[in-house]
């Protein structure tokens, strides 16, 4: 069976095995669970860029507001159907991402990291200041995508779209073009003269992951009915950063557990406020320091050490290898 | 058909006027180097004379300020890197640089996955099978698995002449210092990978090196860079006896 089928059905499996939650779970519930998701979309296509390719974009935040505001606008001013807008945002996203790539090929690490901030603060700022088009902080009413708030119904749909976050990242990583990111993000020279075109790559990871962004934004700006420039500030991309190096940073599965696990510990901290983000910079730097593959990395090295304390798995696992 | 520089018949590169200047240092000042196809070359000279400039210049990661770099006929000297190595051109690092975090085998693959980007579709196997073989002329297959950065300096310096190697088609094999401060029992390894490279599959060496003892084993041919110019070129015996080579290593 070709790889791609055997994956098509996980995920059907993986959707199934899911799909029974919200009624089980309260309905504040499934909105933290819709939020995960949401995050697993971002923090999956930010490890692409960041994790796998090496580009510390500190933008990525902003193209889920790209996405959010681009189809609400659309919906609002032109009356294009919603997921005409939805894929518009992702369009536009696209482009602006290949730019932003392109405004980057030649900057490395921290000048990279310094130039994706000032242009993610120049669009929030863009955001704020036109508001005779945006509403500014105002907030924006965007149509919703069911014609109500509660978030049942979008919980099917953010599952879908996180499990075919993880579909497309997957096969973009196992691909030849994932052997051109890690490649680059080892060595860029190296690659490069080993025949990797890496200008050509590297645009194309940014325009993928904005891609992945603005879907999550403009389905999100659906779902919360309001947009605001806020959640264009860097505090926002700050819990993406923090949710795919929890995670496991160059691993992949580690934004998946990362946005899961910051997001339902970010809930469960709620009355603590601000000093969350306090408590978020600590893991970091503890995490960052021992184990920089993250929970994910923990989990890998608590797997082997039972692995080898049981024969017969140690037996199965190394047959597998073999 | 007497003009074309670089070309198949003639010489297979052909630099002209090269020239590479940082601020007010001329690192490489007109420098005309001429490659015969199947050729091993060694190009020496004292420490900054501007052999790795040159290297650098060729492979594209330098622009180029003034002359012309032809290959095989064509001129390559305004395109990149990538563009450079898709004509058949690879390269060493003398302070390796590998892609640290994939395994042996993954980086040996990089340069054959590249090719496919641009090129017709190969088969797998072989190009695994050529991976192999060339992991196993260096010494590397059983380490195949292993990443890349925990392999020691030697190593390194194998696994990158091996990746230079999957380049396809290759023709041209730039190395900068491979056999500084590696062991001996490597550094046959590498004198072996490039005699037999050359002669079962032709491909062209130019290696810039300091040691003599090891360049006369490998190259007929040797040409003397100083301060950014070619100063000499010819057999060990020309350029032994050749006032401007003693001059430039013993100082005036």
């Amino acid at each position: 069976m070709p790889r791609l089928v055997r994956r098509l059905g996980w995920c059907a499996v993986a959707y199934a095995a899911l799909a029974w939650l919200p009624w089980v779970a309260s309905e504040y519930h499934t909105h933290v669970l819709v939020t995960s998701l949401y995050y697993v979309v971002l923090a999956i296509g930010w490890n692409l860029l960041a994790g796998y390719t090496g580009q510390f974009s500190l933008a990525h935040h902003t193209f889920a507001g790209v996405g959010a505001y681009t189809s609400a606008l659309l919906v609002l001013y032109a009356r294009v159907p919603l997921l005409v807008g939805i894929a518009s945002g992702a369009l536009v996203a696209a482009t602006i991402g290949y730019g932003l790539g392109t405004l980057c090929l030649r900057m490395r690490a921290i000048y990279l990291a310094l130039a994706t901030w000032a242009f993610a603060e120049s669009l929030r700022l863009l955001v704020t200041v036109e508001y005779q088009i945006t509403r500014g902080d105002l907030g924006l009413a965007a149509p919703f995508l069911f014609s109500t708030p509660r978030p049942t119904p979008y919980y099917f749909v953010f599952l879908g779209l996180a499990l075919a976050a993880i579909l497309v990242a997957r096969e973009i990583v196992d691909s030849r073009i994932g052997a051109y990111m890690r490649a680059i993000r080892d060595d860029e020279e190296a690659a490069a003269v080993m025949g990797v075109d890496t200008f050509k790559w590297k645009r194309f990871v940014f325009a993928v992951s904005a891609v992945f962004a603005a879907v999550a934004g403009g389905f999100q700006g659906h779902y919360v009915g309001l947009l605001s420039p806020t959640p264009m500030k860097f505090n926002e991309m700050a819990i993406i950063v923090v949710m795919v190096i929890v995670g496991g940073l160059r691993t992949f599965p580690g934004p998946i557990v990362g946005a899961v696990f910051i997001e339902v510990l970010s809930e469960a901290l709620r009355a603590w406020g601000e000093v969350r983000m306090v408590l978020f910079a600590l893991l970091v730097i503890l995490i960052a320091r021992g184990y920089p593959a993250g929970l994910v990395g923990i989990g890998r090295a608590l797997g082997r050490r039972l692995a080898a304390r049981i024969p017969a798995l140690a037996a199965a696992t190394s047959g597998r290898r073999g | 058909m007497t003009s074309a520089p670089g070309a198949p018949a003639g010489w297979l590169l052909e630099t002209r006027g090269l020239t590479k200047r940082f601020g007010g240092l001329v690192a490489v000042d007109g420098l005309p180097l001429t490659l015969r196809a199947g050729e091993i070359r060694g190009l020496i000279g004292p420490n900054g004379s501007g052999k790795t400039t040159t290297v650098n210049l060729v492979s594209g990661l330098y622009r180029v300020d003034a002359g012309e770099i032809w290959l095989r006929g064509e001129r390559i000297d305004r395109l990149a890197p990538h563009r450079i190595t898709a004509r058949g051109v690879a390269r060493t690092f003398q302070i390796p640089k590998l892609f640290g975090n994939m395994t042996v085998l993954e980086n040996a693959l990089v340069p054959a996955l590249a090719a496919l980007d641009r090129g017709p579709a190969r088969p797998a196997g072989d190009i695994l099978g050529r991976a192999r073989r060339l992991l196993e002329l260096v010494t590397l297959d059983d380490k195949r698995h292993d990443v890349a950065k925990e392999l020691s300096g030697g190593q390194s310096m194998l696994l990158q002449i091996a990746r230079g190697l999957m380049v396809s088609p290759i023709h041209l094999f730039l190395m900068d210092e491979p056999f500084a401060g590696v062991h001996p029992t490597i550094k046959d390894t590498i004198m072996e990978t490039i005699l037999r490279m050359n002669r079962e599959e032709g491909v062209t060496f130019l290696i810039v090196s300091h040691e003599m003892a090891t360049l006369r084993r490998l190259c007929a041919r040797v040409s003397v860079m100083h301060e950014g110019q070619l100063i000499a070129e010819g057999s060990f015996e020309e350029i032994a006896n050749h006032t401007a080579v003693v001059e430039a290593y013993l100082g005036r």
